[in-house]
């Protein structure tokens, strides 16, 4: 590493700066507000074009995500203008339609050539349809992800949206009827789930509150107990949890955008991986306290940046929560379920229903330094670093046409991106800057993964494979099997299928009396609530199982969020009013 | 890279690259144009699988008469198209025949199992020992991930029947409501 | 006489074994030997025993046995060395307070502005006339003159020397010479009209140029003060030589050609630096232009002040002759950051400060000078909290265990890859022109 940070520095990067105060709540606070606003934004676009169709223009997908983000820095202008040196953009607005579990957000330059990467496929059955053509289609899970930080405090959002059929009664568009079947039970389990967790990560300020079901796991709120509680919503709705799944600690530009990248000290939170899954399944059998030798390249790495469930939430710590769910009401077998990173290799031959795309996004590893050749790279290089520590698009970077004023700065942002794709190809070439991924979330039977024979073991290495946790290199470590041959296993069968996936995802803010509104401790969410991320219309034919011990605990966990007197104290930030 | 003209020109190698390069081209060319249909990469494909013309006509025969194509075969000759190919009347008999045959193979293996499973004293004389070798052999090799995986199948030859989930009273839930949020 | 027992550095010869043996052990045999090594004849051994008992008495006379050691190698010449140098070390001192005195009373001089009274004027060069003198002569001379001062005065230790130094004054003070404006420092008896016609004079036929006249304010305080250094001091202006007479110094600086003022080091510059006002060039130091870079070019052949610093070239010269030859291209970095260097012209050995701050390169490290280096980078908080939250080390910790486990793999690989290569080889179709007949 070139670069190092005095331990004085460090102290007050990673502590002193995260101590929770007033003034620091505060720009947590505006940070979710523009978060809440621009997500009111984007569902109120998406409403206009696909269900009550009052627009002339059908907004496509990479439209929807570049205006999003322009309306985003247009509101981030007034405020904590000229106080703060860096705000802006957390995470590039992305919108993931069912399969797709994160990073969609193409640019607008790559319309055509996605259409044309694609063009054997089937539109009429593929699963990527809508992704392909950039416009929504009835009954499809659209996630809808952004983020803003102020002076590094960061708020993010993710939330599940349903394309309806629409019908007209008096005058008023309306819903054809619920969404059915398996996406409604993810949709239904990821909204259930996060509510609980919330609710959860509140009781962290008082755990005497917490419910005797669930306080005798140690009477404390725990990584554990986070685990637990999801493991058993997600089983209840017949879902699984998608890895790279989190509910995590954030600080201050630490706030889970250079996951895999950097191996951040301290790591505090519930991660869901393959290996999750391995260990569940072998959870059942006699065979739990097996080891395998394990024949890992060693990273050295401190043991504070591997992610344990080991630990306990505690007041003033600002949390993430990410949940992905994706549903198993059409598999007849056990199977893992993982992650599989979109490639934009268009020569392969690939099967009918594969994606071909390129992510939009990048983000900058600042541990890599090189002197770049072209000039124009050089100059990509320092807007880049000007840009700040989070995820980046490339139309972000351009200085005239973004944030947008007017309807042709789309074409003048075209011509523009060209050259910032030449100077990208050779920043990212030498590892300057790695792309965040497009994830489709994939079942794996997990026979087919028995039966495989492995002769490397889990020597072999998937270059491609950027962001793994460190700890967590090899996805399923119990049989020794690594990204690159479970890339390879995925390819081997004609069994594996893409899964729909519903996401939520909330930052919450857990405020002692010291910061918080009244004299109690109280849960202060930045993101998500009822006034932005209510649930779609959506019947499931699962519910929760009351008799289950932990399940009580859940029921009593949501009664206490409504006892205003005795109960938990939570608290939304407000989206702000429509105009400025 | 030697040239065209170099003594020591590896020969074998550039003939082999520029020949797979020329046929990856063609195919490609063919792919693009639709002459496979489905795509050999396709899971409908039956690239790879043994080739009979024979069979081919004998079984697409049999759909258009017998089940009136309800099921669109992806062979070529399946779809109507004319085809020089004929199937001779003895060569249809032939195929009958040997369909025949499989099927009663089948039954006869079956037939075995149910013997075997039956009177298993009979059966011990003859294969007994090499059984009691395999039982060794395998008490021998049986090393950690073997262990691991023995103990996964065993969870999903359990988990099959314990899959199924508990349906709460069957009301189910439902959240939001007939508007757009 | 052809024994077989023979020494051949003290010409002995022995009749047994034992006797040379016995010899060969003795102090006398080993100073011989030396005295072989230095190529100089054997002594006989009565003449070594003399010198043995001279030494012996020597040593005796020492009280330690130490000291006699140090004192057997000083050579007479060190030892008049050693006194010069104690002598010159309690001239210096003197000289030091003389020059104190001599600064206050001009001080006082320029306060009152009265004209100079004689006994003031007295003080001041007596002092350091005397010290002067002192400084200059060679070791006889000295003694010469303390001589003539025991003769002069007989009970001169028992004086103070405050006394001392009166008495010398009032002495001085009899022999003094009033040199006026208009008359030349160095040619007798010739006056002018008026004084600058003198200075006219003086500079074209002696050569008496007034340093940085454009700094200077008091003309006239700065030629009286040396016609009184010549005058009543009896001093050379340059050398310090200290003359009898007027006439002695005249002659003495006429004939040295030393009739300029010294401006070299900094001491003389101290000297006459009361005459002069250079507040007008501080200001120059505060504002210096930042980091201005100026290429010039310098012409290595002309211009050569010394014969140690051919490779230097002052500004102006570089700047007069921008037009030479120019194989050397000099970079010249205004030096911005440090206060304006107290000594205006120095060499670190590295580089050449001159007195504008420009420091001067030496050409043999123009590689080092046209690096365009990059400029240190400056994180933002964002980046330092990156950086400080980081844990990935990039040290490569190679594991001996592991490359063997990766080469076996390699092995392996590259093995099979050739066997694959073999069998393909059995079935390849080398006809350039065959067709496939999959895909015709």
């Amino acid at each position: 590493m070139s670069l190092a940070i005095s331990s004085e520095d460090t102290q007050v990067l990673l502590k002193d700066k995260n101590v929770l105060q007033e003034s620091v709540l505060d720009k947590y606070r505006t940070a979710g507000q523009i978060v809440q606003t621009a997500l009111k934004y984007i569902t109120g676009l998406i409403n206009d074009t696909y269900h009550y169709k009052t627009t002339q223009h059908q907004f496509t997908i990479p439209e929807l995500c570049l205006l999003t983000d322009s309306f985003i820095l247009t509101r981030l202008e007034n405020y904590y203008k000229n106080k703060v040196n860096e705000r802006g953009i957390a995470i590039p607005t992305c919108i993931d339609v069912d399969q797709i579990a994160s990073g969609w957000c193409p640019e607008i330059d790559d319309v055509e050539n996605i259409k044309n990467w694609n063009k054997f496929a089937n539109l009429e059955t593929s699963p990527f349809t809508s992704s392909i053509t950039g416009v929504l289609r009835e009954g499809d899970l659209v996630k809808i992800t952004l983020g803003v930080h102020i002076d590094g405090y960061t708020s993010q959002a993710s939330h599940t949206m349903v394309i309806y059929p629409t019908t007209q009664e008096q005058d008023v568009v309306k819903p054809a009827g619920p969404l059915l079947g398996g996406k409604a039970d993810a949709v239904a389990c990821a909204h259930i789930a996060m509510e609980t967790v919330v609710a959860l990560l509140a009781c962290a300020l008082t755990p005497e509150k917490l419910p005797p079901t669930l306080a005798s796991h140690g009477g404390q709120v725990t990584g554990q107990l986070i685990r637990l509680v999801v493991d058993t919503i997600a089983k209840s709705y017949n879902c699984n949890v998608v890895p790279g799944s989190r509910v995590r600690r954030i600080r201050r530009f630490l706030a889970g955008q250079n996951e895999g990248i950097v191996a951040e000290r301290e790591y505090k939170g519930v991660i869901w991986t393959e290996s999750h899954q391995e260990q569940q399944l072998l959870s059942n059998s006699d065979a739990k306290d097996l080891a395998i030798v394990e024949r890992s390249r060693t990273m050295v790495t401190s043991a504070s940046a591997v992610p344990v469930d080991d630990f306990v939430v505690k007041n003033g710590e600002v949390y993430l929560v990410d949940l992905k769910m994706v549903p198993l009401d059409q598999l007849t077998k056990k199977g893992l379920v993982t992650l599989e990173t979109i490639d934009s290799f268009s020569g392969k031959s690939h099967k009918e229903n594969d994606l071909v795309a390129r992510s939009g996004s990048f983000v900058r590893d600042f541990a890599q330094s090189h002197i770049l050749k072209l000039k124009t790279s050089r100059q990509l290089l320092t807007k880049i670093d000007n840009q700040g520590v989070y995820p980046f698009k490339l139309s972000h970077l351009s200085q005239n046409n973004f944030p947008l004023s007017s309807d042709d700065e789309f074409d003048q942002l075209k011509k523009e991106l060209k050259s910032f794709r030449l100077g990208m190809s050779e920043i990212s070439n030498n590892y300057l800057c790695v792309e965040t991924p497009i994830q489709v979330a994939k079942w794996i039977p997990w026979d087919h993964i028995l039966k495989s024979t492995n002769s490397n073991g889990n020597l072999s290495y998937d270059a491609t494979a950027t962001l793994t946790l460190p700890g967590h290199e090899i996805p399923l470590p119990k049989l020794g099997i690594s990204a690159l041959k479970l890339k390879a296993l995925m390819n081997s069968t004609k069994e594996c299928v893409t899964l729909p996936v519903a996401r939520e995802c909330n930052t919450v803010v857990l405020c002692d009396t010291d910061v918080s509104a009244t004299d109690r401790p109280e849960l202060l969410r930045l993101t998500g609530g009822s006034k932005t991320c209510q649930p779609s219309w959506v019947h499931s034919k699962h519910e929760l199982n009351k008799s289950e011990s932990i399940v009580e605990g859940i029921f009593q966990l949501d009664s206490l969020t409504k006892d205003k007197r005795f109960g938990i104290l939570l608290r939304e930030t407000q989206p702000m009013k429509a105009t400025i | 890279m030697p040239s065209k003209n170099s003594i020591n020109r590896p020969k074998l190698t550039v003939n082999l690259h520029r020949k797979a390069q020329k046929a990856g081209k063609k195919r490609a060319a063919r792919e693009r144009a639709g002459h496979y249909k489905p795509a050999r990469s396709a899971d409908a494909s039956k690239s790879g699988e043994i080739k009979s013309v024979a069979l081919d006509l004998y079984f697409n025969d049999k759909d258009k008469t017998g089940q009136a194509s309800t099921n669109t075969s992806t062979l070529a000759s399946g779809n109507g198209s004319v085809t020089t190919k004929t199937l001779s009347k003895k060569r249809a008999k032939k195929i009958e025949r040997s369909l025949r045959y499989a099927e009663q193979r089948k039954l006869l293996i079956d037939l075995q199992a149910k013997l075997e499973n039956g009177n298993d004293d009979t059966a011990m004389d003859v294969d007994g020992g090499e059984v009691v070798k395999r039982v060794r052999e395998n008490k021998k090799e049986k090393s950690a991930l073997t262990q691991m995986k023995e103990a996964l199948w065993n969870v999903l030859d359990d988990a099959s029947s314990s899959q199924g989930l508990v349906i709460g009273s069957g009301q189910g839930t439902t959240l939001g409501g007939p508007f757009f949020p | 006489m052809s024994g077989i027992y023979t020494c051949n550095s003290c010409v002995m010869e022995f009749a047994s074994s034992i006797e040379q043996r016995q010899h060969m052990k003795s102090d006398w045999h080993r100073y011989n030997l030396k005295r072989r090594v230095a190529q100089l004849p054997p002594i006989t051994e009565s003449t070594f025993n003399t010198k043995v008992n001279a030494a012996n008495t020597a040593a005796t006379a020492e009280t330690t046995k130490n000291n006699e050691d140090s004192k057997k190698q000083l050579t007479k010449k060190e030892i008049r060395r050693r006194e010069k140098e104690a002598l010159l070390q309690r001239k210096k001192e003197l000289l030091e307070l003389a020059r104190e005195n001599m600064l206050k009373n001009m001080q006082q001089q320029q306060q009152q502005e009265q004209p100079i009274t004689p006994q003031q004027q007295e003080e001041i060069p007596l002092v350091s006339e005397k010290q002067e003198q002192e400084q200059n002569q060679e070791q006889n001379q000295e003694q010469k003159s303390q001589v003539e001062a025991e003769q002069k005065q007989d009970n001169e230790e028992d004086l103070t020397e405050e006394q001392l130094a009166e008495r010398l004054m009032n002495q001085k003070l009899a022999n003094k010479v009033d040199i006026p404006l208009e008359q030349c420092l160095f040619c007798t008896k010739r006056i002018f009209t008026d004084f600058e016609t003198n200075l006219d004079h003086m500079f074209k036929s002696h050569g008496f140029y007034i340093p940085e006249q454009k700094y200077l304010e008091d003309k006239e305080g700065l030629v009286k003060y040396l016609s009184e250094k010549i005058g009543l001091g009896n001093v050379c202006i340059v050398c310090n030589y200290q003359g009898k007479s007027i006439e002695a110094v005249r002659a003495h600086m006429l004939a040295k050609r030393h009739c300029k003022i010294p401006y070299e080091n900094e001491n003389e510059k101290l000297e006459i630096s009361e005459f002069y006002n250079f507040t007008s060039t501080y200001d120059q130091f505060e504002k210096p232009a930042r980091k201005k870079k100026t290429v010039i070019q310098i012409n290595s052949g002309d211009n050569l002040e010394g014969e140690g610093e051919d490779e230097w070239e002052d500004v102006d010269s570089a700047e007069d002759d921008a037009n030479g030859n120019g194989e050397i291209e000099e970079e010249l970095y205004e030096d911005d950051e440090d206060e304006p260097p107290k000594e205006y012209l120095y060499h670190d050995n590295v580089e050449l400060h001159l007195p504008t701050g420009i420091k001067v390169g030496h050409r043999s490290l123009q590689r080092y000078y046209k690096q365009d280096l990059k400029p240190e980078k400056e994180l933002t908080e964002g980046q330092g909290t990156l950086m400080a939250a980081e844990t990935r080390s990039f040290v490569n910790t190679l594991d001996a265990k592991e490359i063997q486990v990766r080469q076996r793999t390699w092995q392996t690989e590259i093995k099979d890859k050739k066997t694959h290569d073999k069998r393909r080889a059995k079935f390849v179709n080398n006809q350039p022109y065959y067709r496939d007949q999959l895909l015709q």
